[in-house]
């Protein structure tokens, strides 16, 4: 548990991201753990726990997940999560639509903005965990936001307008 | 949401929340987590990899312990006994056996083509009520005579033995066949077969050979050799195989055998692809002609019932029997160039006469004692001394009643012919012959022959 510790608030934060929409973020964390649990003695380095962790949400993320949709019922859990954060509806819109044009984006972007935006990792600690430079994760980085910020416009020029209430919709309700 | 700012300040908002669950929470959730069994702790060490290299590991290990104590064990084992008899072929093991045994060449060799010679046991099972006494026997004498053969063979390896029908040991007093590996039988046989060639006692050396060694005389194929050639093969035969009364070579394209036949029909002798039995049902039926087939023996220990079953090959055959041979000299046994030679003139002759065509190259010469007939034209006088003194002085060939030479591009044949166009008894050369009396020779198949040879009531 000590070293769980201080990996506890970047690790749920990455879970919750990967898992929003698809599945229960519990379940997530849990099947993580309790691979990590299991197979303690075989992590060489202690201190990296953080990263095994990671990498075993992520790897789990690609092998159940990759060719699940959004589900409308875990899409209302996760908003009604947020709701229980005190996030206004106005942004919780917004967190949606951040979501769901994250996931159009190429895996490794994916990843290394989640990392950075949403669980706080430096761009050092990133390059570290993805085996490669930090140029790199600067570089993916940069070009995961210019192409998110290129999906949101063209999401909310063609994203017709039921699709909008609707959305707008499962959140009140 | 339209622009960065606005997607920062959603990234700012997931990274200010609180997280979904608390530490307690997954403390809590870390707590419920089942523990380890025991066993399962250290079994993750294994995989399936580890567990086969190590099974081949210990299999090697095992085999490289246990596989030259068996070997050795097997060596030591050569004194028959009631329940089992144990032959072996190898010099090295004859050497291993104590001064109390009997000679390598008494001991009895089964040698078998693409088997390894060394080390090669043969092991014959016998039943609890097998007479072993005649074994017993055979030892005494093996030391006072050396006989050739002490050999106990069957045609095929690990063959069981019939109850009570061992076979007896017919042949005493020959000098023993020296031992031979496989590739010494084999060039012995090549000499021998090019040998009887060069001599003109056989035709070809895929031809099947019995040579007989009655008391004072060698036969081969029935013939018995002059002087000359007795005392020829009589010192041939000595260095490899010493004949001896009642000892037989039997030599087949695939078989090779040096021994003696038993009054049960057995075989027993050096051998080479026993396996290939069937093929020498014709030397056994000469032999043996009314040698009768037991149903207490298996189909590897086939005897022959009698002399019908014997099929001739159709490709270069000579049908001479002995008896006919002598009674009637007239008809030669030619060489095959010869042969050739013979054909080659005749079909030009014949050509140049305008009694066949180049076109139809077939002729049935019928040398009857009045009149030479080709192709069933009678040729007049002129004509008639001509073909006769090209085949009967040149060649040798006389006339007789039913004496005829078939001509065909493919072959030629020459003998005496039944009436139903089966060669009776003569010698061909060539292919696509038939000379069998239920489909004869390809020759009648033409349709002028046919009508004049009333074909149809061969049909």
């Amino acid at each position: 548990m000590k070293a769980y510790a201080s990996c506890h608030e970047p690790f749920i934060r990455y879970c919750s991201a990967l898992a929003y929409g698809k599945m229960d973020t519990e379940d997530l964390v849990q099947d993580v753990l309790l691979s990590a649990f299991q197979h303690f003695d075989r992590i060489a380095k202690k201190d990296q726990l953080l990263h095994y962790l990671i990498r075993a949400a992520r790897n789990r993320s690609i092998s159940q997940w990759r060719k699940r949709k959004f589900k409308t019922e875990w899409v209302e859990k996760h908003q009604d999560k947020l709701a229980t954060q005190g996030i206004s509806p106005e942004l919780q819109l917004d967190i949606d639509l951040l979501y769901r044009q994250l996931d159009r984006l190429p895996g490794h972007q994916r990843d290394a903005l989640i990392l950075f935006e949403i669980s706080g990792f430096s761009m050092k600690e990133i390059a570290v965990m993805q085996n490669s430079s930090i140029g790199a994760v600067k570089t993916k980085i940069s070009r995961g936001r210019k192409q998110l910020r290129q999906f949101m416009q063209e999401k909310g020029q063609s994203n017709p307008l039921a699709n909008v209430l609707k959305t707008v919709q499962s959140i009140v309700v | 949401m339209r622009s960065g700012q606005q997607i920062d300040e959603a990234f700012q908002a997931l990274r200010s929340t609180p997280t979904e669950f608390s530490l307690e929470q997954v403390e809590s959730l870390i707590l419920t987590l089942p523990a380890i069994p025991w066993w399962k702790n250290w079994l993750h060490y294994f995989n399936l990899n580890s567990i086969l290299m190590s099974a081949i590991a210990i299999s090697i290990a095992v085999a490289s312990i246990f596989l030259p104590i068996q070997a050795e064990q097997e060596v030591q084992t050569v004194i028959p006994t009631s329940d089992s008899i144990e032959l072996s072929a190898a010099p090295s093991n004859i050497q291993s056996l104590p001064t109390s045994q009997p000679e390598p060449s008494q001991v009895a060799m089964f040698v078998t083509a693409g088997e390894p010679e060394e080390n090669q046991i043969i092991k014959l099972d016998l039943p609890q009520d097998v007479d072993t006494s005649i074994l017993e026997q055979v030892e005494t004498e093996t030391f006072d005579r050396t006989p050739a053969l002490d050999l106990l063979q069957l045609p095929k390896a690990g063959a069981r033995l019939v109850t009570n029908r061992e076979p007896r040991l017919e042949v005493t007093g020959c000098a023993p066949i020296p031992h031979q590996g496989n590739r010494g039988i084999r060039q012995f046989k090549s000499e021998l077969l090019h040998s009887l060639q060069e001599d003109h006692l056989i035709h070809s050396i895929r031809q099947n050979v019995l040579i007989e060694v009655p008391e004072g005389e060698i036969r081969v194929n029935g013939q018995t050799l002059n002087k000359t050639l007795f005392s020829k093969y009589s010192e041939f035969l000595y260095a490899s195989i010493p004949p001896c009364q009642g000892r037989y070579l039997v030599i087949s394209r695939q078989f090779f055998g040096a021994g003696s036949y038993t009054k049960d029909g057995y075989f027993k002798g050096l051998s080479i692809n026993p396996e290939q039995m069937p093929s020498l049902q014709i030397f056994r039926a000469s032999i043996f002609p009314d040698a009768i087939v037991s149903t207490e023996m298996t189909s590897d220990q086939m005897l022959v019932r009698s002399a019908e079953a014997a099929k001739v090959d159709v490709r270069n055959v000579v049908i001479l029997e002995p008896s006919e041979l002598r009674a009637n000299q007239a008809l030669p046994l030619m060489e095959w160039p010869k042969m050739k030679r013979l054909k080659r003139k005749l079909v030009a002759k014949l050509l140049k006469d305008k009694l066949i065509s180049k076109a139809h190259k077939k002729a049935i010469v019928e040398l009857h004692e009045d009149q030479v007939v080709v192709n069933g034209k009678a040729l007049d006088k002129g004509l008639e001394a001509v073909y006769r003194k090209l085949i009967a002085i040149n060649y040798g060939v006389n006339s007789g009643p039913q004496r005829e030479i078939h001509l065909a591009p493919k072959f030629i044949m020459i003998g005496d012919f039944g009436d139903y166009g089966e060669m009776l008894r003569g010698q061909s050369h060539g292919r696509n012959m038939i000379v069998g009396k239920t489909r004869p020779s390809g020759l009648y198949a033409d349709k002028g022959f046919r009508l004049r040879h009333d074909v149809k009531r061969w049909e």
